[in-house]
């Protein structure tokens, strides 16, 4: 009798999994968060700061920001982060957001942002008063984590391609 | 909804999971060599069902958990495949436990009862881990190799997790009933 209620039950849920499931939706998590402000997140330890990196375990075995912790992107569509938290999301391409989260966010540029902006960033001599600012606070960060700030004669090629380069892994 | 715990009260929590683990063990009868070798003569699939029975059960109540916004299954640890490594693994743990008619966990819970053949086993057991170690350097390679990451049923199938529970559920049954049969037949 026993067994048989308990198995009843199993069927009960199990059917009702299937119709349970939310269909993902693939749509690209906003806003966009600047890769310094993340390192400056970082450096700071803001509270319930989560950095969730859905590129391939390869990719992210390869290259990986500090504290993030990898996640497939399927299993992040139908991922509750609590609302307290803020979740930083690096991805190449477009993601299924999580099902909830209040403060839910990509990173601009994904890892090759983080390289250019935070690992790598450049200035030129002839910089605008504002690119200069923007190079001082990106250089603090990026000495905190072992990146190289450099004054060169040309400016950088934009980065517009998707995967992230490889490299090798930096600091101590 | 979801309460964070201390290093001390994890530490709790796992003990007791441990201590009601090792009960419900023994209350299945799988503190018994003899009981637990009925798997390998098909004689006693009791190992098969209360496992698989735990695996359903898990699986439904994690499923579900998260559905509902209790628990957080991004923080629930899915331990990373490695497929030739866990093969041979795999291997070598189902040789260990038709010789020893014993696996880890139930070696405990016979040594727990004061069954000699649980405490030889668990003896067994750490000089395993002990020599892996003072040969893990030459393993190393083989063990970091075929990595495949935290993969998960509905990542290998490309299927929505909850297809993949209710079919999992439904495959349960029909393996019951079958071990229930071969059981009648032995």
């Amino acid at each position: 009798m026993m067994r048989r209620l308990l198995a009843s039950a199993a069927v009960v849920l199990g059917v009702l999994a299937l119709f349970g499931e939310r269909a993902p939706k693939r749509v690209v998590a906003t806003p966009e968060i600047a890769p310094v402000q993340l390192a400056e997140w970082l450096r700071d330890r803001k509270a319930g700061l989560r950095i969730i990196d859905v590129r391939t375990r390869g990719e992210f075995d390869d290259y990986q920001l500090p504290r993030s912790e990898w996640m497939n992107a399927a299993s992040l569509a139908v991922t509750s982060f609590p609302p307290e938290e803020t979740v930083v999301i690096i991805s190449d391409h477009g993601v299924a957001s999580p099902r909830s989260g209040r403060q839910v966010c990509l990173l601009r540029g994904g890892v090759r942002g983080w390289l250019d902006d935070v690992m790598n960033p450049t200035i030129t001599e002839d910089a605008s008063p504002a690119a200069r600012t923007a190079y001082q606070r990106a250089s603090v960060v990026s000495r905190y984590f072992g990146g190289v700030p450099r004054v060169v004669d040309t400016p950088p090629v934009a980065t517009t391609g998707h995967a992230a380069p490889s490299v090798r892994r930096r600091g101590c | 909804m979801i309460a964070p715990f201390t290093n001390g009260e994890s530490i709790a929590v796992a003990i007791a999971v441990g201590v009601a683990f090792g009960w419900t063990l023994e209350r299945a009868g799988l503190g018994s060599a003899p009981k637990l070798a009925g798997q390998f003569y098909r004689t006693d699939l009791t190992v098969f069902k209360v496992m698989f029975s735990a695996i359903v059960t898990a699986m439904l109540g994690a499923y579900w958990l998260g559905r509902l916004g209790f628990l957080d299954l991004s923080r629930v640890y899915v331990p990373e495949t490695y497929l030739l490594p866990q093969l041979a693994g795999g291997l070598l743990f189902g040789v260990g436990f038709v010789i020893a008619g014993l696996c880890p966990g139930t070696s405990c819970v016979a040594a727990a009862t004061g069954r000699g053949d649980g405490v030889l086993v668990m003896l067994g057991m750490f000089a395993g881990v002990l020599a892996t170690g003072l040969v893990f350097a030459p393993l190393q390679h083989f063990y970091a190799s075929t990595s495949r990451g935290g993969l998960t049923l509905q990542d290998l199938l490309h299927l929505p997790a909850g297809v993949v529970v209710c079919a999992v559920v439904f495959m349960a049954l029909v393996a019951f009933q079958l071990a229930e049969r071969v059981e009648k037949r032995a």
